[in-house]
């Protein structure tokens, strides 16, 4: 089944959904970063926050607790008409902007009632074809659980990114993961299937030794699937300042040199939009 | 724990549906010619894992009339890069010959490639089929091609229409005009012509890409190229827009200048496209055209008195002449 593609927009959009079978392996870091970073590149960028805890809200400096008219819940809700709940942080226009629907604990509640739903896998997909956003890129921040929620986002996006640790319990959950993408693209008949974008690793630390060397194997581990290894982000206690004060991390410390490891991602997301 | 004990196994559930993934794509893709061949010739190719092995790259014989031609030289060199980067995937078709060498049936882009990477070996599949049936299913794997230009695709189906009525290129060309040509005017076929005719209808309809009536008119017409461009194509040295550009200009020097040029230099399309508009063609211009010309230019060089001067000397005689 041939995704159709949103109608309002002019030029081509991306949906980019950052996914990892493991917790805390800076999906929500990597969501808020590229989309800064995006935007000061001029262009427009919508997160959708699909996850079931806080940390979007935390993370981008909004109200933790908005009403559920003002979440992801309600869009994905019958009651939805149209109208976006997107909200923007203080820091959402260095150029282009930077707009958020958060998600949270309602998000529990949604994910089982999306059983009952008919198109339950494609909700999202019909939400973004019936009211199409004019971002040029939706990033899907998800849990880190590969449950109903995930699937959803798998049907709705163009591309996939995947953080990972350099630990064998993450690259573990790395391993499932891609598992089960290639059999959920093939269950959901996704034609063309999202492309993997690649894998980054995340929170990396050069001062342990396992670390750097996984960080070598990595390549090699990925090359036999033909996945694509981004240079790594690197571990800085300043992400967690700089998520606690609700900015991102060019705001807190402009010349801090974790600025520059999202430029490589960013960059083939540009290309990519250019090709259009 | 040093570097060599690190345990690099995390991605082998992965790896394995991915490579199920691989094989499910390769048994569909041969199920597909399976379908074709079955309605072409009547036969299937059976295909074995015991089939499936190792062969030294040496040993892989290609057929020149069969190699394929144009390919992408950039598709040709991520295509390269890749294999370099994560090695060969999928295996190629080959069919056994004597003293262990193996005939290529299908795969040439990515033998082309392993080459290109200096593998040593490459991962096979050895069918068991005849000389017939190895054509038909090599011609068929080219028409598969994605950046087949249609002059090939012309050529190719040539060929296998030539291969299935057992006859020659030539002739296989003046029996599809035939077709046409009594199609256009109702006119009964000959019990021969009606067989030809009918597996005429049968491999366009297994191709299933273009009508053979389209194939006549849009397609054959193309062959009509001039010599050095279909040869340039063929041999890969110049791209297929480029040469429907290039053989646009009617006279034959420059256009050789043009092809020369092209291949020289990679000239790029809108260069050629400019090139060739800057042709002009060299007829001579007619005596009206000339006289046109002159009287365009003429009002200002009248503004100068002594051109003024002689140019009414000039009409004068004009008049005269006209008035003879
Ligand atoms: N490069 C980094 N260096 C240091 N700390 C980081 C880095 N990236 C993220 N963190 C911190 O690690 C924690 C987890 O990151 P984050 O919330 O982005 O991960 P997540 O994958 O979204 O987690 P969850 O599965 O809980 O949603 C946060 O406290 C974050 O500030
Ligand atoms: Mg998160």
């Amino acid at each position: 089944m041939a995704k159709p593609a949103p109608i309002a927009t002019k030029t081509k959009q991306i949906v980019l959904w950052i996914g990892a079978n493991s917790g805390g392996v800076s999906k929500t870091t990597l969501a808020i970063h590229i989309a800064y970073e995006m935007a000061c590149h001029g262009l427009d960028v919508a997160i959708l926050d699909l996850d079931t805890n806080v940390s979007m809200a935390q993370f981008s400096g909004l109200s933790k607790n908005p009403p559920w008219e003002e979440t992801i819940s309600y869009v994905l809700s019958d009651e939805f008409s149209g109208n976006w709940p997107l909200v923007t942080p203080s820091w959402g226009n260095p150029n282009g902007k930077v707009e958020i629907c958060r998600g949270g604990p309602v998000m529990v509640q949604t994910g089982l009632e999306l059983a009952l739903k008919k198109r339950r896998e494609y909700i999202l997909q019909d939400r973004l074809t019936d009211f199409p956003l004019p971002h040029q890129l939706v990033i899907l921040d998800c849990p880190a659980t590969l449950g109903s929620l995930n699937d959803v986002a798998l049907a709705v996006s163009t591309h996939l990114l995947i953080p990972v640790e350099l630990t064998p319990k993450s690259l573990s959950g790395c391993d499932a993961l891609l598992t089960w993408y290639r059999l959920s693209c093939k269950e959901m008949r996704l034609n063309p299937p999202p492309q993997i974008l690649g894998v980054v690793p995340a929170r990396y630390n050069q001062e342990e030794s396992i670390q750097r060397d996984y960080l070598k194997l990595l390549p090699q581990m990925l090359g036999g699937q033909n996945i694509h290894c981004y240079p790594f982000i690197r571990y800085s206690r300043e992400f967690i300042n700089a998520s606690e004060r609700g900015i991102p991390l060019p705001l807190h410390r402009k010349s801090h040199k974790a600025c520059q490891d999202f430029l490589p991602i960013c960059n083939d997301l540009i290309a990519s939009l250019r090709d259009n | 724990m040093g570097k060599a004990t690190r345990n690099a196994d995390f991605f082998s559930l992965s790896q394995q549906t991915a490579e199920l993934e691989s094989a499910q794509e390769r048994i569909a893709e041969l199920e597909a010619f399976n379908q074709q061949l079955q309605t072409l010739v009547g036969t299937q190719v059976s295909s074995h894992a015991k089939n499936a092995i190792t062969v030294p790259i040496t040993s892989i014989v290609r057929d020149p009339e069969q190699a394929r031609r144009w390919f992408d030289p950039e598709e040709q060199a991520k295509l390269t890069a890749a294999m370099r980067e994560f090695g060969f995937r999928g295996r190629l078709w080959v069919r056994a010959l004597p003293d262990s060498k193996y005939q290529l049936v299908a795969g040439e882009r990515r033998l082309r490639s392993a080459l290109a990477a200096e593998f040593t070996e490459v991962p096979v599949e050895i069918l068991d089929i005849d000389d017939d049936l190895a054509i038909v299913l090599s011609l068929l794997e080219n028409l598969q091609r994605v950046d087949l230009n249609p002059i090939e695709e012309t050529q190719g189906i040539l060929r296998l229409l030539s291969r299935r009525l057992q006859c020659s290129v030539a002739e296989v060309t003046s029996l599809l005009y035939r077709m046409k040509n009594q199609q256009q005017r109702q006119e009964e076929p000959t019990l021969e012509e009606s067989q030809a005719f009918a597996t005429i209808n049968q491999v366009f309809e297994t191709i299933g890409r273009i009508s053979w009536m389209s194939f006549i008119t849009m397609r054959l017409p193309l062959l009509n190229f001039p010599q050095e461009i279909l040869d340039a194509l063929q041999q890969g040295q110049i791209e297929y827009t480029k040469a429907t550009i290039i053989a646009r200009v009617k006279d034959e020097q420059p256009r050789l200048q043009l092809l020369q040029d092209t291949i020289a230099n990679n000239l790029s399309l809108s260069e050629v496209k400019l090139r060739a508009k800057e042709i002009k063609p060299s007829r001579i211009p007619s005596l009206q055209e000339e006289f046109k010309q002159v009287i365009k230019a003429l009002p200002k060089a009248l503004k100068d008195p002594r051109k003024a001067k002689a140019a009414q000397a000039l009409l004068e005689k004009l008049k005269q002449l006209v008035d003879e």
